[in-house]
């Protein structure tokens, strides 16, 4: 949580890196004095959460070991006002803060780098009211500086509210929206989702089968077929066999369903002509020209990978040989690059050269 | 009294109670995530969480059944003390390093749950980081324990400083087993 606690890192490296950071989004004119406490406090405000004053006691017995950094402060200065790292609930010492002053023309930028400083130094990161000093909440939310639960909660209108999710939701009136205190939070409702597929998979991992549903009395199969719309196969059911192949069928939910999607039909017609072997899909055909080696690093990939971002990700773990390639590391990279305007059409260029 | 059919993919009180103690037991794949939300639903939370539950089977079910449902569960905790435990245990031996054997601190309970929620992804924000923080205070009596039966004050940690080696930590709590 404080400073000294990184015991491995001295303070003057963790400096060293913070500098890095602001150089690489394009500031270098940091200013950099020692302030007493009460100038700290005067330029920092006061502490946004009382809460955190109990490390108070912990930090002062700190604030001695550290020589001659007796305390580090990032303030970054934007339009709205300033925003410390740490903030304000650690200024307990009295003695010199080493306070690096940071003038922010896009407050945007400086939040980012506010968020990744207090990452670096282990500190909490700051609340989002200080945040909005720097930049308003929509370019807050478009770096994903905010969580985002807190963008999802700030744009309702644009919240498209998932089938499996709406039942986590509570009975809301359309007309007023949900007060604070009835909210589901983020945790609860991802909790109450685990909880809900776990509910759905047996011990061994798979789908509860149909026999552990209550039991119910066996329907007249020709009933049966007129209510799921495949009456003209009422004459065919006569035969027993036929009979329990097309009450599997019904009861199969799921082959049901595919029966019912035209696309899901041919593949399975074709499965079926081809003897219960899946005709082979584009993807399966496009990873055939791989080499074998590379195919076997993106099935480990993709078996880790939740979504295209962390796919991108780990490749460029396996790129850079880097195991600190992370979906955060790499969307700080390509927004440098952006910055920095390095785009692929320069990077073209410059390699046609 | 009217028999009422209860879907099975209804999430009742104790359904849940039973789904965590099967998956604290291992008897059942589990999500890393789940063990954090454990620590942020518990305690005075799981009231709350109680209340979700109910209103969730309310818009689903007949009253009648939300009712007897609820009896059934009675006065026991969703969350079981035992799942609690199991839950700082898990989220600990998420973040050792079991070939290391320099010292980790669990001194900061709060920090540590927080940053097995930020390696494993998982959903929150600053009312559950609150929640984790007002939850400390009860997981940092099980890191107290860990600590007070490892640390020997010289190679494998030191309890003055709340201080224990990960691979003694991490061979410790894989043998453990809380419910």
């Amino acid at each position: 949580m404080s400073q000294t606690e990184l015991k491995e890192i001295p303070i003057e490296v963790l400096l060293d890196e913070a500098n890095k950071l602001l150089k690489a989004a394009g500031i270098a004119n940091v200013e950099s004095r020692f302030m007493n406490r009460p100038a700290v406090m005067r330029l920092c405000g006061p502490p946004p959460e009382q809460r955190r004053i109990s490390d108070a006691e912990r930090i002062r017995s700190i604030s001695k070991a550290t020589g001659r950094y007796p305390y580090v402060v990032f303030a970054f200065r934007g339009h709205g006002g300033v925003v410390c790292i740490p903030d304000a609930n650690y200024y307990i010492a009295d003695g010199l803060y080493d306070v690096h002053m940071v003038d922010c023309p896009d407050g945007a930028v400086c939040a980012e780098l506010a968020k990744y400083i207090a990452d670096l130094f282990r500190m909490p990161k700051p609340p989002k009211e200080a945040l909005l000093r720097l930049a308003d909440e929509q370019s807050l939310c478009e770096r994903q500086v905010l969580p985002s639960s807190a963008c999802e909660a700030a744009e309702p209108k644009k919240e498209v509210k998932k089938e499996e999710e709406a039942d986590y939701a509570l009975p809301q009136t359309p007309a007023a929206p949900p007060a604070p205190a009835e909210r589901i939070s983020a945790s609860t409702r991802e909790f109450l989702k685990l909880l809900y597929e776990m509910d759905q998979y047996d011990k061994s991992g798979k789908v509860v089968p149909a026999e552990h549903q209550p039991p119910s009395p066996p329907p007249d199969l020709k009933n049966l077929l007129k209510e799921q719309g495949f009456g003209w196969l009422a004459p065919v059911v006569e035969d027993a066999s036929a009979a329990s192949a097309v009450r599997f069928v019904l009861e199969n939910e799921d082959l049901r369903r595919a029966l019912q999607n035209s696309d899901m039909r041919k593949v399975i017609l074709e499965v079926a002509k081809s003897g219960g072997v899946a005709p082979a899909s584009p993807v399966d055909e496009a990873l055939a020209r791989w080499p074998a080696k590379h195919r076997e690093v993106l099935l480990k990939m993709l078996s880790k990978s939740k979504d295209l971002n962390t796919l991108m990700s780990a490749m460029l773990q396996y790129f850079f040989n880097n195991e600190h390639c992370t979906l955060d590391a790499m969307q700080f990279i390509l927004d440098a690059s952006r910055r920095a305007g390095l785009d692929c059409e320069t990077a073209a260029k410059a390699a046609s050269w | 009294m009217v028999a009422v059919h209860i879907p099975l993919d209804a999430l009742t009180p104790s359904r849940i109670r039973q789904i965590l103690i099967e998956a604290a037991q291992d008897k059942r794949p589990s999500h890393p995530c789940l063990w954090f939300h454990v620590i942020v639903n518990m305690g005075k939370n799981s009231k709350r969480l109680k209340e979700i539950l109910e209103e969730m089977l309310k818009k689903r079910l007949p009253e009648e059944a939300v009712k007897r449902l609820l009896e059934e569960a009675g006065n026991e905790a969703i969350i079981p003390e035992c799942v609690v435990a199991e839950a700082a245990r898990r989220v600990t031996l998420g973040l050792i390093n079991g070939n290391r054997s320099n010292w980790i601190s669990l001194d900061n309970v709060k920090l540590l749950v927080l940053r097995y929620a930020e390696k494993y992804k998982c959903s929150h924000e600053e009312v559950d980081e609150k929640a984790v923080a007002e939850h400390a205070r009860i997981l940092a009596a099980y890191s107290r324990e860990w600590v007070r039966l490892l640390a020997d004050g010289r190679r494998a940690g030191s309890s003055e400083h709340m201080t224990v080696a990960q691979d003694v930590l991490y061979s410790y709590l894989r043998r453990t087993r809380y419910c």
